[in-house]
């Protein structure tokens, strides 16, 4: 063994006290750096599969924009911005549906909505409405959602489904008892304008990952969506029929926008009229609230104005391959960004993390946090581990001031202190890795069951069994020897500044 | 040939706002082989002589010339090898490394060289010495399970180990009883009649000054006075 070494090791054995002090804080600080991000890696791998199996697939196509754009519409400072369409779309699916590393791919909308219940109670109950296509999107993702009551939406058919959790919620919160066939009044929010539909709803169903947030989300047909999102093609396309035109010419239109007290006393008069069952309507009787309502729920009158092509985003699933999944997946997004930027098309493509949102940052943030605890304690480790030394240089004055007379250079007395640094921040460091890869086999055979909503999205699932994390290891040896390097800076540079002339005075 | 000279060597050390001049002009000069004793009260100046000579210091004025090199204009590095190649140390504190045994400290040196010695002639060295000093039992002990004579011993050995042309001892017998005082001298007078080492020493103990073949008396800084015994060539210092 080189005599720098058995003296370092030596030392650290004739000073337990000292050793074992930096030891614990050492083990202790990497045990935690491995076990908090086996376990935070291990969630975000729980995350990132349950997101891409379940809701995002591995590759999102969104509209043009440099805002944080998720499934779930803008993050925070986008305001009441529109979430904007994948432009050229026809052309976007036809090119990633011949791709051969696609396997599927499922086109998808998204809106707000809220329900409310009689105005007197005032309560309202907020839905994030995913628009599918549904014959795509239950092929795409076919364990999503297990079905509790009704029937999941048929390719064509119109209507809602709503999550378990959802309409209990509701049931609770207006009153209501809600079943597969009942009629929900939505009324969209964000974008331009206020529009009012009601949707049969289809379905009541359980996302397999029951997260909070997720529970928000209801499942409509695209065209239902559109008409809510103000999905429309410009007016100069609208072919309207005579009785429509008709209606448009023969109305006095000062009329229709009458002040308020004439129009409602006009409309009560229609509503009579048509209670008497007259089939003649006045001007008037076009806004009458019972033709509103037999407008808007009746979707054969809305289709004329809705932009059929319209879609927020076309999410994609990988096919089979070989290499890693994420090396796969990065260069199909390259590849595709490639593409919309030489054709012009205002798409872009992003990871199942940009998809996910909020959800996937999660993750991230609680591993960011985990990091810098660790972080903390690498500090206090390496001025913990400084001062020992400095007071170690001191004590060893004559000893260094000796060497350095019997022909010991510089380099070997900083080597030295190097490798005594060194030396403990690796014994006790492989120990805290030790203890942590043990700790993290223990937490993986017992499993941690998540016990609330948050926990639930964090470890992307009800029970999380991490497993050890082989970048936490390196991290921990990389860190480990960050700590013995910069710990002996100081206590180097003070051995140094001791002169061999120390060495014939007495200690 | 002298193996050092010193040429009127000024030492100032800064003490405060003021400065206190150990060393005030100096001539001297040493014989290859001889046993030198550099006598002297306490400040007279002995111990800053020794560390001029023994390169772990250097003058303010004058020259020290140690085996044929001026000690002044060399670097730290080429003053540290100059230290190795030529000269051994011999505390008056005995001054061994704690953690390392007999053995390891003898042969301590020897793993400093920019040239390391092979594995075994490094062991030859090592027991020979050791062997010489009286402590091949102890040779797995570390100094704290030393007597103070056994360590100087081993310091003895240690300063011994690399063949080097000088060897300086700072007041080696000041930390021992008389009796072991007597021994270690004895031990080095044998030592230095056997090899081709020129043995130097700070004291004020009478009886090194006796069987010194060169006698160097300091006072305040000085030279007071300068015997050589009939063994020695004529003295030729300024």
């Amino acid at each position: 063994m080189p005599v720098i070494l058995r003296i370092a090791l030596r030392n650290l054995r004739e000073h337990r006290a000292k050793t074992l002090i930096i030891g614990i804080i050492i083990a202790v600080g990497i045990a935690v750096l491995v076990a908090g991000n086996s376990l935070a890696e291990t969630a975000t791998r729980g995350l990132r599969r349950s997101f891409i199996d379940n809701y995002t697939g591995h590759v999102m196509i969104r509209g043009q924009t440099a805002k944080d754009l998720s499934l779930f519409g803008f993050g925070a400072g986008a305001g009441n911005e529109e979430i904007p369409r994948i432009g050229s779309y026809p052309e976007v699916f036809a090119h990633v549906s011949a791709l051969p590393e696609v396997a599927a791919v499922s086109p998808q909308l998204t809106t707000f909505a809220i329900v409310n219940a009689d105005e007197e109670q005032n309560e309202e109950f907020f839905l994030t409405l995913f628009g599918v296509d549904a014959a795509s999107y239950g092929a795409m993702f076919p364990d999503s959602a297990a079905i509790v009551a009704g029937r999941p939406l048929a390719p064509g058919q119109a209507g809602i489904m709503l999550s378990a959790s959802q309409a209990e919620e509701m049931e609770e919160q207006l009153g209501v008892e809600l079943q597969p066939g009942d009629p929900l009044l939505l009324t969209a929010i964000g974008g331009s304008g206020l529009r009012i539909r009601e949707l049969t709803i289809s379905a009541i169903f359980r996302f397999q990952q029951e997260m909070q947030g997720l529970n928000q989300v209801a499942i409509v047909d695209a065209q239902s969506l559109r008409a809510l999102a103000g999905l429309v093609v410009s007016t100069g396309q609208i072919e309207l029929s005579a009785q429509e035109t008709e209606i448009l010419d023969a109305g006095d239109l000062e009329a229709l926008f009458a002040d308020g007290e004439e129009m409602v006393v006009e409309t009560q008069g229609a509503v009579d009229s048509a209670a008497a069952g007259a089939t003649t309507a006045a001007p008037a009787a076009v806004l009458s609230e019972e033709r509103v309502l037999a407008v808007l729920g009746d979707r054969e009158r809305a289709p004329p104005v809705v932009d059929a092509g319209a879609w927020h985003f076309l999410l994609l699933k990988l096919a089979p391959g070989a290499g890693s999944e994420q090396a796969r997946t990065q260069r199909l997004i390259d590849g595709l960004n490639g593409y919309f930027e030489a054709r012009d098309i205002a798409a872009q493509a992003v990871d199942w993390r940009a998809a996910a949102g909020w959800f996937s940052r999660l993750a991230t943030v609680m591993q960011m946090v985990f990091n810098g605890t660790v972080v903390v304690i690498a500090v206090v480790a390496v001025i913990i581990i400084m001062n020992t030394l400095v007071i170690s240089v001191i004590e060893r004055t004559s000893e260094i001031g000796t060497m350095r007379a019997l022909g010991a250079h510089k380099r070997f007395v900083r080597r030295m202190f190097v490798v005594e640094t060194l030396s403990i921040s690796w014994l006790f460091g492989i120990a805290g890795i030790v203890l942590g890869a043990a700790l993290v086999a223990l937490l993986g055979w017992t499993g941690i069951r998540a016990g609330n909503d948050f926990l639930k999205i964090l470890f992307g699932g009800e029970v999380l069994e991490p497993a050890l994390s082989p970048f936490s290891v390196v991290l921990s040896l990389v860190i480990m020897t960050a700590i013995g390097l910069l710990a002996s800076i100081y206590p180097v540079m003070v051995a140094l500044r001791v002169q061999p002339v120390r060495a014939m005075q007495p200690e | 040939m002298a193996i050092v000279q010193l040429t009127d060597v000024t030492k100032d050390y800064p003490l405060g706002n003021v400065t206190v001049r150990a060393v005030r002009g100096v001539s001297l000069s040493i014989e290859r082989g001889g046993f030198i004793s550099i006598a002297g009260p306490s400040g007279s100046g002995k111990t800053t002589i020794l560390n001029l000579i023994g390169c772990i210091d250097t003058p303010t004025a004058g020259t020290v010339t140690v085996s044929g090199e001026a000690t002044g204009d060399l670097k730290d590095r080429a003053l540290t090898d100059l230290r190795h190649a030529h000269i051994g140390f011999i505390f008056q504190s005995f001054n061994l490394v704690p953690v390392l045994n007999v053995y390891e400290n003898v042969e301590f040196p020897l793993l400093l060289g920019r040239t390391s010695l092979a594995k075994e002639e490094r062991r030859r060295r090592v027991e020979e010495l050791v062997e010489q000093v009286g402590l091949s039992e102890q040779i797995g002990q570390r100094p704290n399970e030393l007597s103070g004579g056994q360590r100087q011993r081993v310091a003895i050995a240690r300063a011994l180990v690399t063949h080097p042309a000088i060897v300086l001892a700072d007041e080696p017998t000041a930390n021992l009883d008389s009796k072991t005082g007597e021994q270690i001298i004895e031990l080095m007078k044998r030592i230095n009649s056997e090899r081709d080492s020129t043995f130097i020493f700070s004291t004020h103990d009478p009886d090194i000054v006796a069987i010194a073949d060169h006698v160097v008396h300091l006072h305040d800084g000085l030279v007071a006075s300068e015997q050589r015994r009939a063994s020695q060539p004529p003295a030729t210092d300024g």
